[in-house]
């Protein structure tokens, strides 16, 4: 072998090994890819994030934000569906956090308006459910139309009955149930209150107690007589002969009136101004 | 005892006629033509009479007749009572009977029908039966006030820009109010409680005293000075000319700048001297274990003074019904979480801690006889007549009643009774820690009750924590001094308190309230936890009630110093 063959060979061997990386590289980048889009995509599908559905007939929407990834993708595919449901009365929401600086009450106000409020229709009917992992708490806010059926009482019975399912860290069961709790009311259908007939039977029954103590003690008292009364069964007299006014002096002391700045209603920002509630998980 | 001019028999005032009536003849006579049997002479301030004494509680009363009696009035035992003849001081007027024994039980049954949670005993007939017509002794003042040329001061406000313009008047007046028969019991064992709800007694009907009218009835004694009530009857007086003058038409619109003892004085105010007199009380005792309940009504007027202990069973029975109205009304608009149950809840729990406590309160005060100024004045006579004898008869500056009561009251109204203890030559004087106690707790509740629903319901995520912690520390302040005032009911010592059965509850609230769990059953079961112990306070406070209700068997034999009568 010639150096010129040496030479030839080492350079076909170069070129053999760019190509082999460029190759590798290409496979390696098909490959990558493929399996991002399996990750992503099943079936088609893609990881749901901001408005995912917009109800044609009415404009209401589905806006999911699950910043704490917490539903798997097929989750959140399957909860969409459950949500979709919901358009033909409102806009509905689903969003997670992992940080809140705030009270999640205060965080749900703010993500409705910063996502649902602002458009036309959620203006009218909307609802949220919040999973607020930095406070471990889930929240419901409705608001407009949405906010007449979805009570404040309904968010927190609603809440009240899925809150065990974000307890086992089953988040999925916890928000489906909890749309399909909104649906039954929405629907018109009856909704169990456990949580309001155990509460109230304890209140009932401590207020009757009481209640009946001081009936008790109200039938129980002796009435003194009035000074009427006494003043009748006494021979009393009472009788004015003259009377003569003179004016003597007259005194003035400053006392301000108090001033009324005046209300400040309207021109804060506007926003919305539904309820909500929610529990601790 | 009085004997029938035409047959010989026994006289007895009858109450539909008015008159004296013979039970053998039905001969009517004026009460004022006849006389003793005996031939007792009356003399101008004393008569004769027959004083029963019951050997149980030494209780007496007294009647011009002589038969003795088949129970004690007083303490509720069926005894034959001793007698003896004695002379009373007479009083000057008598308001006769006018109600018959059968107009009382009717009045006394109408109350009870009413009475829903009274036990069925006191409603029975055998009961009824025991009512006893008692004539109680009562002191009667008389008030004058005004004359010609009175002058007071008045003035008017009125409202000018940023200035309050204040016109000052003199006002002349020739004003006169006199008040005669204003009416105040003036037996000790007779408790001032039960003697004010029974008034008024119309003294415009009162008579001249004769002492027929006491036969066929019975009679109290009076054991308190004239001067006990004086200060009351001329401050009612006072209270009933200034609402005169300042109802009146050309003087309505100034209001009277004196008050008090500066108005009586302006007014020329003066009490003339107190007249005794008998007023007509139809009396029944019913004696259950050691304590004994009194029905009281007016023998004049037919108003009924029952104290009605309340039967257990009835009243949670009627709680429990209560409790299915309750429930669907407040289903209709009231959702709350189990976390903020839990603080109302401990806040009703208070609110029961609270009341048991005044209840305490009021038990031990009647127990004590604190809220009967003449058993006070009787009880504190008695002490310094000991003392003196204790000091060998050594004069001490003499007390009025009226004095010795309003030392007592202000003893109390500044921390509790003193106590004095001797430790070698030195003696020192220990003041009741109540007093203290009273004003610390005042001021927590106030603070507390704000902080507990203004600031917890502002801090909703704190509610719990904020409502339950300070129901807490109410409990605790109620529990301490219902613990202090307990020690004054005889009935009650070392049986425990129903309200020390909050206390744990309570504690366990707390606890759940700082943790904040996230399962509803801990919410749920620390206020089903408050809710037992909250009925079974409440039970315990219905058997404190039943002894405010009722009282101890009175002890009128003074021996030993004893005198809770």
């Amino acid at each position: 072998m010639t150096v010129r063959n040496i030479f030839l060979c080492r350079k076909s061997m170069k070129q053999s090994f760019v190509i082999g990386l460029f190759v590798i590289f290409c496979l390696f980048f098909a490959a990558e890819t493929a399996m991002a889009t399996d990750a992503g995509n099943t079936n088609g599908f893609v990881r749901p994030e901001g408005i995912c559905y917009t109800d044609e007939t009415t404009g209401y929407k589905v806006e999911i934000h699950d910043d704490a990834s917490l539903l798997k993708d097929t989750e959140l595919k399957a909860l969409v569906e459950d949500m979709k449901k919901l358009t033909k009365y409102g806009s509905v929401g689903f969003f997670t956090a992992n940080v809140n600086d705030n009270t999640t009450s205060y965080l749900a106000h703010s993500l409705y308006d910063k996502y649902l409020w602002k458009q036309s229709r959620a203006r009218e009917s909307g609802t949220i459910f919040l999973i607020d992992m930095a406070k471990r708490n889930i929240y419901i806010y409705s608001n407009g139309e949405l906010y007449k059926t979805i009570t404040n009482s309904y968010a927190d019975i609603i809440t009240d009955r899925v809150y065990k399912h974000a307890t086992n860290g089953d988040y999925y069961r916890c928000a489906k149930e909890t749309y399909e709790s909104e649906l039954t009311l929405l629907e018109g259908r009856k909704l169990s209150k456990n949580m309001q007939y155990i509460s109230n039977i304890f209140l009932a029954a401590a207020l009757a107690i009481l209640l009946n103590y001081l009936l008790v003690k109200g039938f129980s008292r002796a009435k003194s007589p009035s000074e009427a009364e006494m003043l009748a069964a006494i021979a009393a007299t009472q009788r004015m002969n003259h009377v003569d006014v003179r004016f003597e002096r007259e005194t003035k002391v400053y006392s301000p009136q108090s001033s009324h700045s005046g209300s400040s209603r309207g021109g804060s920002g506007g926003g919305s101004s539904g309820g909500g509630g929610g529990h601790s998980f | 005892m009085y004997e029938c001019p035409n047959c010989g028999g026994n006289l007895r005032y009858d109450i539909p006629s008015q008159k004296m009536a013979c039970a053998s003849c039905n001969s009517l006579f004026d009460p004022y033509g006849v006389s003793d049997r005996n031939g007792v002479e009356e003399q101008e301030n004393e008569y004769e009479v027959t004083v029963f004494t019951c050997p149980q509680c030494g209780g007496e009363i007294y009647s011009t007749d002589t038969t003795a009696a088949g129970f004690c009035t007083f303490c509720g035992s069926s005894v034959i009572l001793e007698s003896r003849l004695e002379r009373e001081h007479r009083p000057r007027y008598i308001i006769p009977f006018q109600k018959t024994k059968e107009q009382c039980r009717e009045s006394y049954m109408k109350l009870m029908r009413k009475a829903i949670f009274a036990p069925r005993e006191l409603k029975s007939e055998k009961h009824i039966n025991e009512f006893r017509g008692i004539y109680m002794p009562y002191w009667i003042y008389n008030v004058e006030q005004g004359g010609a040329g009175v002058e007071l001061k008045g003035s008017t406000r009125k409202r000018r820009g940023d200035y309050i313009i204040t016109s000052h008047y003199n006002l002349d007046l020739d004003l006169q109010a006199d008040y005669d028969g204003i009416a105040y019991d003036a037996s000790s064992s007779f408790s001032d409680v039960v003697s004010g709800a029974l008034a008024p007694f119309d003294t415009k009907q009162m008579k001249e005293f004769t002492p027929s009218y006491l036969s066929g009835f019975y009679a109290d004694t009076s054991d308190v000075d004239t001067s006990l009530y004086l200060q009351e009857a001329e401050d009612f007086a006072l209270g009933e000319t200034e609402k005169f003058i300042e109802n009146y038409p050309n003087l309505r619109k100034y209001s009277i700048e004196e008050r008090g003892e500066m108005l009586k004085w302006k007014l020329h105010s003066k009490v003339g001297n107190a007249d005794g007199a008998m007023f007509p009380v139809w009396f029944m005792a019913y004696k259950n274990k050691e304590r004994v309940a009194y029905a009281t009504v007016n023998g004049q007027t037919g108003k009924v003074v029952a104290d009605l202990p309340v039967d257990i069973p009835k009243y949670l029975g009627v709680s429990a019904v209560l409790t299915i109205p309750l429930f669907f009304l407040l289903n209709r608009f009231l959702t709350i979480v189990p976390g903020i149950l839990l603080g109302i809840v401990a806040m009703i729990a208070a609110i029961v801690s609270a009341l048991y406590f005044t209840q305490i309160d009021d038990i031990a005060a009647r127990e004590k006889k604190e809220d009967d100024r003449g058993a006070i004045a009787v009880k504190l006579r008695k002490q310094r007549e000991s003392h003196r004898k204790a000091l060998g008869g050594e004069d001490i500056p003499p007390r009025s009643d009226a004095q010795l009561a309003a030392s007592a009251e202000s003893e109390k109204n500044n921390g509790g009774v003193k106590a004095v203890i001797t430790v070698g030559d030195s003696v020192q004087e220990l003041t009741d820690p109540r007093g203290v106690l009273r004003i610390i707790q005042t001021v927590f509740v106030i603070i507390m009750m704000v902080v507990g629903l203004g600031f917890g319901s502002f801090f909703s995520q704190y509610f719990t924590r904020i409502t339950v912690g300070t129901a807490a520390v109410i409990t605790g302040l109620f529990w301490v001094r219902a613990w202090f005032r307990m020690d004054d009911i005889e009935a009650r010592k070392g049986r425990g308190m129903g309200l020390s059965a909050l206390l744990l509850p309570m504690i366990l609230s707390v606890a759940v309230a700082l943790i904040n769990p996230v399962s509803d059953i801990y919410y749920y079961s620390c206020t089903g936890l408050l809710l037992i112990t909250m009925i079974v306070t409440l039970v315990d406070l219905i058997r404190c009630y039943n002894l405010f209700a009722t009282r101890p068997l009175p002890q009128f034999h003074y021996k030993g110093g004893d005198d809770r009568a």
